[in-house]
């Protein structure tokens, strides 16, 4: 099984990680970011945000995203399973096409739209956030059950599987790495997006670049928009993981 | 005990089924073959309602099948399709448990019942049950197609070409082990193919089937017999003589042949003759315990050994026999135990006297 070449395979995958995960301990540090800050813009009033812990920050920008992508997600499975049952058919084509179209529409737009009705901070932009994020989790969730092979669904009604059990034990745990690359985008894309939250004071690492940009700081912003980047790239990594532990080994498909 | 009274089912103007009835009586297998779209699946899923009929009634012992829960009466019957379907994140053990945990079995009961059926079906239980599907043969997959289907010992089956993936080197194997199987476990059977040699292989009874209405059924052997109009005849094709043969077994059909014991001190004598310079008919010749030794021809005591073997089981059938007596060129051979121990003869004359009742009617 394991190859001489495993180990550098993990190295490999690991790398990119724990480098990010360091790069963002090294930020969270203003004693440590100060000199080369400094360096890099030697105009900028104050190179560190003082206001608020880098820390705290980020904090915020994660319970956004895993609010609004949590909610989206159970949304997402519960649209997409409807319309893929027999009685929610005829609305397939409808859930497909708004989940293509809606994609298209910028999330600034969105928030500007939610503010009116929710108005400013965290619930908006989470509302925001999460109509953006169920579209891809719907997609998938459509095309991850599509995709189950006709005569797998006649074998599991044929042994005598009722719907539900059919839809638990068959249709879900098959379309489910599908399902899961949906959730994966969805969370990846609310970790930019979530930043824009700042404009209508919902925190989160969208504020200290939001701050740079009002304050004319370049290093504010540089720090705002690495963390976030850093982020991303982080919870992508985490949804690879997840997929390599449970689809290795050619036991699914 | 499965019977469709007056069977029609229609797919939109689509005519699947016209007015059919069969009957398969208990511990029965019955074939239904015929080409393709001429109802046969349609038939087998109105059986465990995957399919409802437009009109006419299907009973279960006795019973309508629309009197049942539909997911009562499927677990209750056994269902194996063309590819399988095993379910690819289960392994061969859980997808042989399927039925069983849906009708709330323990896992130490599904376990157990999973290594009987491996063992049943001739896989060694250690080496298959934590196997995914994608780690199996074609001809794996569809035996654990087979034991699934008995997972949860329905009296019924409904087979719609089970082994028409599996590669025609396999096929007859496993076509033998299932006919083995069912010889012990004598299910009720309905047996979807479009391949005539499985159906005199396999089956009980036989319904040819064209346009969704059955044609022409009876024992493979009657049909092959007299085709009751040329698409039949067509159909079982124009060796249908020889497929005729292989539903009689030598066992049937053997004759008292001659054992003449060697004389002392002679049984260590063979010669390597072949049999086809040899036209009159043999003298078998056994040992003192009854094993066959060779054979030779009247007033003559030389012994005949041919080098291949030369003799049938008694349960081989005729087919076989006969195929052997023209690979070897002769018109009689020995039937022997498997200790190659003398039973009797298969005669060509015999086989002769069969096939003429077989020829002459149809077209
Ligand atoms: N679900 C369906 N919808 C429409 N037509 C069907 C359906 N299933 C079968 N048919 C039609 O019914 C006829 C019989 O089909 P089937 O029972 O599958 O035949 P077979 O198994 O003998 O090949 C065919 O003409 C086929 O096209
Ligand atoms: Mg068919």
């Amino acid at each position: 099984m394991r190859s001489p070449d495993a180990g550098w395979d993990t190295v490999r995958r690991f790398i990119g990680p724990i480098l990010g995960l360091a790069l963002l301990v090294w930020l969270c540090i203003p004693a440590a970011v100060r000199g080369p800050l400094e360096f890099i813009f030697p105009d900028a009033p104050e190179v560190t945000y003082d206001r608020a812990s880098l820390v705290g920050l980020i904090g915020e920008h994660l319970v956004l995203v895993a609010v609004s992508t949590a909610a989206a997600t159970a949304l997402g499975l519960f649209i997409g399973i409807g319309v893929t049952r027999e009685a929610g058919r005829p609305f397939l084509p409808l859930a497909q096409d708004a989940s293509s179209l809606a994609q298209t529409f910028p999330p600034v737009a969105i928030l500007a739209l939610a503010v009116p009705i929710l108005g400013f901070g965290f619930t908006p932009t989470v509302a925001a956030l999460f109509v953006y994020s169920i579209l891809p989790v719907v997609k998938n969730t459509i095309a991850g059950l599509e995709a189950v092979p006709a005569d797998i669904l006649e074998a599991s009604t044929g042994m005598g599987m009722r719907p539900v059990e059919r839809l638990m034990r068959t249709e879900l745990p098959l379309a489910a790495r599908v399902i899961l690359a949906g959730v994966r985008t969805s969370v990846v894309l609310n970790v930019g997006t979530a930043t824009i939250g700042a404009t209508i004071g919902a925190g989160g690492l969208g504020r200290i670049i939001i701050a740079g940009l009002v304050r004319d700081n370049p290093a504010w912003i540089l720090t705002g928009a690495l963390a976030a980047a850093v982020l991303a790239l982080l919870a992508d990594r985490l949804f690879a993981g997840l997929d390599e532990t449970f689809y290795s080994a050619g036991e699914v498909i | 005990m499965i019977e469709l009274r007056n069977v029609t089912k229609l797919y939109g103007t689509t005519v699947a089924l016209n007015g059919i009835s069969i009957r398969v009586a208990e511990g029965e297998l019955c074939v239904l073959i015929g080409p393709s779209g001429c109802g046969k699946s349609t038939t087998l899923r109105l059986v465990n309602r995957l399919v409802e009929p437009t009109s006419g009634e299907i009973f279960l012992d006795g019973k309508p099948v629309r009197s049942f829960v539909p997911e009562t009466l499927r677990r209750g019957i056994g269902y194996v399709i063309q590819s399988i379907g095993l379910l690819p994140h289960m392994t061969v053990e859980q997808n042989i448990g399927i039925v069983p945990k849906l009708l709330g079995w323990d896992m130490e009961r599904r376990e157990k019942r999973a290594s009987e059926l491996l063992e049943l079906v001739g896989l060694d239980p250690p080496a298959y049950r934590e196997k995914y599907p994608s780690q199996l043969s074609g001809g794996e997959a569809q035996r654990i197609g087979v034991a699934r289907a008995l997972a949860a010992d329905p009296p019924v089956l409904l087979m719609d070409e089970p082994f028409g993936a599996v590669d025609p080197l396999n096929r007859e194997a496993i076509q033998d082990e299932f006919a083995s199987i069912q010889r012990k476990l004598r299910k009720t059977v309905v047996f979807v193919t479009h391949d005539l040699d499985e159906a005199v292989r396999l089956a009980d009874h036989v319904v040819v089937m064209k346009d969704g209405v059955v044609v022409q059924e009876g024992a493979p052997e009657h049909i092959l017999e007299q085709p009751s109009n040329d698409f039949v005849q067509d159909f079982v094709g124009s060796d249908r003589v020889l497929k005729r043969l292989s539903r009689f077994s030598v066992e049937d059909h053997t004759e008292q042949g001659e054992p003449v014991p060697l004389p002392a001190g002679s049984a260590g004598r063979s010669y390597i003759t072949p049999l086809s310079e040899n036209p009159v008919r043999p003298v078998w010749k056994v040992d003192p315990s009854g094993l066959l030794l060779g054979l030779s021809v009247p007033g003559d005591d030389q012994l005949f050994h041919p080098p291949e073997p030369f003799w049938v089981h008694p349960s081989s059938n005729l087919r076989e026999a006969l195929a052997l007596m023209l690979y070897l060129h002769v018109s009689h051979l020995p039937v022997v135990d498997e200790h190659r121990k003398f039973i009797g003869e298969v005669t060509a004359a015999q086989i002769y006297a069969i096939t003429r009742r077989g020829v002459g009617h149809g077209a």
